[in-house]
C-alpha cells in the first residue's frame, strides 16, 4: 500500500498554474527523483505538500486525507529540507538539530529525554558527532549539508522531502548525503527528492517524476525516463547514456 | 557560560541596581530610611519619597527597558534581521504624534496622564493601520514596509504639528520630552504603562519556539508546524503594547532595543527562544543604569535618559562591529 497519494494537485500562483493535475503515489521506503528544468513546478509541488503554499486536489498519507491531520502531526510525520538552507543565527549543530524535534512535542515543553536520544543519534549517523558543539557558520558546506539533513532526519518521518540536497557539494560529499537517504530509505522512510544531476538520479533513485511546465510528463523507472523522448524535450536537450561499470552516465549534448 | 550562571548574574545585577536606584536620588537617605520608607514604617516624608517617586521610577525603568530589550529581541529573531528595533514598525513614532498633539491642543496641561493617553491613543491607531495595511497574508518584506509606512506618515505628521506650533516655548518643550526622561513619573503613569507592557511581555514569550524554527527560513519553519501567520499578529500586538506604553510615558528612548539583544546573543548560544529573557533583564539593567545617570549629574544639566542610552549604548555597538571585522562570520 503507498504512502503518499497525490491525486490531482494543482497550484495557483498570481492567476497561473505553477503547478497542474499532478498524481502519484509513494510507498514507504521508496526514493523518488522529481527531476524537471528549472521553473518546472517541483519546488511549489514540494511546498505545497507542506502547506506552505495552497493547493487543490487530494493528497492522502497512509490512506488518510492530509487536511485530516493537526499542523503538529503532518509537521511530524513530513519532513522538508529546503533548497538552500541556511541557518541566520550562529546556533550551534546540536541545538540547530534539536530544531527538527519541535513537532514532537507541545509548544511549550521543554526537550527531554527522547529528544536528546534521537539527537544524539543523529547525529552520530551522519559523522557530526565531534561538531555537535561548533556554531553551523563555522562548518564547511559538506558538514553543514549534512547537519541540516540531520535536522530533518531528527523527527524520524515517514516521508521526507529534499530540494536539491546535494547541489554545490563535491562528489564524495554528495555520495555521503546519497548513500545516508538510501539507509534511511531501506529502514522504511519514503523520500522525494529533487535532483539536477541525472546520473546521480539514476544511481540512487527507484523512480523519477519528470515535471515540465508544471505538468506530470512521466514517471518510471530511472532507466525508462532518462532513454525518453518527453525528457529532451523537456530540458531542451539530447541526451547520451552510457553504461560505466553498471552505473548509468547521463550526458547532454545540444539538440 | 552556562544558562543557569547567566540567568542568576543578570538577575543578581538587576536586584543590584534596582537597589541602588531606590538608593540614590536629591535628597539623601539612608538604607535604613529607604527601607522604612519603602515598608511604610518611616516618617511621611520618607514615605512620599519612597512610594510616590523613586519606587515608580524604578519600576518604570525595569518595565520599560525590559519591554524595549525582549520587543528587540523578538523583531530581531521574527525578521532575522539584526538591525531591527522597536520603532520599525512606526509605533514609537505614532506614540510620540499622540504625545506631542496632547501638546498641541493644551490637553496635556488638564490633568496628569493626557500626554500618555493620547500617546497611547495615537500607538492604538498605528497597529490598527499597520494591521490593516500588513493584514494576514503579508510577507516579512510587506510588513516591514508598512512599518516604514506607518513611521513616514507619523513623522510627517509630527513635523506639521511642530511646524504650525503657536509657541516657540511648545517646541522647546515637546524636543525635550522626546528626548525621553522618567523624571517626575507617579504611579499613575505606572498603572498606565505597566499593564501594557507586561501584557505585550506576555504575547511576546508565546513566540519563543516559533522564533528558533525561523532560524532556519519561513517555509522550513511552516514545516516544522509554527503558525506564522498567527505569530505576525501576536508580534504586531506585542510590540504595539509595549512599545506605545513605553513612548507614551517615558518618550523616544532608542538604542536599547537594538543594542541590547546584540550584546547577549553570544552568551546564549544564538538561540533566539533564549535571547527573549536574557534582553528582558539585560534592557532592564541598561535603563536603570541610565536613568541613574541622569539622576547623578547635577540637575542644572538636566540630562534626558534617551540622551544617556544611545550614549552608553554605542561604545558596546562599536566594539561589537569591531569584533565582527576581526573575525568575519
Amino acid at each position: 500500500m503507498s504512502l503518499l497519494s497525490v491525486q490531482n494537485l494543482k497550484v495557483v500562483r498570481v492567476n497561473r498554474s505553477v503547478v497542474d493535475s499532478v498524481s502519484f503515489d509513494l510507498a514507504s521506503g521508496e526514493i523518488l527523483g522529481l527531476i524537471g528544468p528549472n521553473g518546472a513546478g517541483k519546488t511549489s509541488l514540494l511546498r505545497a505538500l507542506i502547506g506552505a503554499i495552497p493547493a487543490e486536489g487530494q493528497i492522502a498519507l497512509s490512506a488518510k486525507p492530509l487536511e485530516t491531520f493537526s499542523v503538529r502531526e503532518r509537521a511530524a510525520q513530513i519532513s522538508y529540507l529546503q533548497q538552500g538552507q541556511q541557518c541566520h543565527w550562529a546556533i550551534n549543530v546540536a541545538n540547530l538539530v534539536g530544531l527538527g524535534r519541535l513537532p514532537r512535542r507541545s509548544p511549550f515543553q521543554a526537550a527531554g529525554a527522547a529528544d536528546y536520544q534521537a539527537i544524539e543519534a543523529t547525529l552520530a549517523d551522519l559523522q557530526l558527532t565531534d561538531f555537535a558543539e561548533r556554531s553551523i557558520q563555522t562548518l564547511s558546506g559538506g558538514e553543514k549539508a549534512r547537519a541540516f539533513l540531520a535536522r530533518a532526519l531528527v523527527s524520524e518521518p515517514t516521508l521526507l522531502l529534499a530540494d536539491e540536497p546535494v547541489a554545490a557539494l563535491d562528489p564524495g560529499q554528495q555520495l555521503l548525503v546519497m548513500q545516508q537517504m538510501r539507509r534511511r530509505a531501506d529502514a522504511g522512510l519514503a523520500v522525494i527528492i529533487v535532483l539536477h544531476d541525472l546520473s546521480l538520479a539514476a544511481q540512487f533513485c527507484d523512480r523519477l517524476l519528470l515535471i515540465h511546465q508544471g505538468r506530470a510528463r512521466l514517471c518510471g523507472e530511472p532507466r525508462q525516463v532518462l532513454k525518453s523522448q518527453e525528457i529532451e524535450e523537456a530540458y531542451d536537450v539530447a541526451f547520451s547514456l552510457g553504461e560505466i561499470a553498471g552505473a548509468l552516465n547521463v550526458q547532454a549534448q545540444p539538440r | 557560560m552556562s544558562q543557569g550562571l547567566l540567568f542568576s548574574l543578570l538577575t543578581l545585577i538587576l536586584l543590584a541596581t534596582s537597589l541602588l536606584s531606590l538608593l540614590l536620588g536629591p535628597s539623601s537617605l539612608t538604607l535604613s530610611q529607604v527601607l522604612a520608607g519603602l515598608l511604610g514604617t518611616g516618617s511621611q516624608v520618607e514615605q512620599l519619597i519612597m512610594h510616590e517617586l523613586r519606587l515608580p521610577r524604578t519600576a518604570l525603568a525595569i518595565l520599560i527597558g525590559g519591554g524595549l530589550g525582549l520587543c528587540g529581541a523578538a523583531l530581531q529573531g521574527f525578521l532575522r534581521n539584526p538591525l531591527a528595533e522597536p520603532a520599525i514598525f512606526g509605533i514609537s513614532g505614532a506614540a510620540a504624534l499622540g504625545a506631542v498633539l496632547a501638546f498641541y491642543t493644551g490637553l496635556s496641561g488638564l490633568f496628569l496622564i493626557a500626554l500618555p493617553l493620547s500617546g497611547l491613543a495615537g500607538a492604538g491607531l498605528a497597529a490598527g493601520g499597520l494591521l490593516l495595511l500588513a493584514g494576514r497574508q503579508a510577507s516579512t518584506l510587506g510588513l516591514v514596509l508598512s512599518g516604514v509606512a506607518v513611521s513616514a506618515l507619523a513623522g510627517a505628521l509630527m513635523s506639521l504639528a511642530l511646524n504650525l506650533m503657536p509657541s516657540p516655548f511648545a517646541v522647546y518643550e515637546i524636543v525635550f520630552w522626546m528626548l525621553g526622561s522618567l523624571a517626575d513619573r507617579s504611579t499613575e503613569h505606572l498603572w498606565l504603562a505597566g499593564p501594557f507592557i507586561l501584557f505585550g511581555a506576555l504575547l511576546l514569550f508565546l513566540l519563543k519556539t516559533t522564533l528558533d524554527a525561523l532560524s532556519l527560513g519561513e517555509d522550513t519553519a511552516q514545516s516544522l508546524g509554527m503558525p506564522l501567520a498567527r505569530s505576525r499578529l501576536l508580534l504586531i500586538a506585542g510590540t504595539a503594547s509595549i512599545v506605545g506604553a513605553a513612548t507614551a510615558v517615558a518618550g523616544a528612548i532608542g538604542f536599547v532595543g537594538l543594542v541590547v539583544p546584540h550584546l547577549l546573543r553570544p552568551l546564549v548560544g544564538h538561540l533566539p527562544s533564549r535571547l527573549l529573557p536574557a534582553s528582558a533583564l539585560g534592557g532592564a539593567i541598561l535603563l536603570t543604569w541610565a536613568d541613574l545617570v541622569t539622576r547623578i549629574v547635577p540637575p542644572s544639566m538636566d540630562l534626558k535618559l534617551g540622551v544617556v542610552t544611545a550614549l552608553v549604548g554605542t561604545p558596546f555597538f562599536l566594539r561589537l562591529v569591531l569584533q565582527l571585522r576581526r573575525e568575519p562570520a
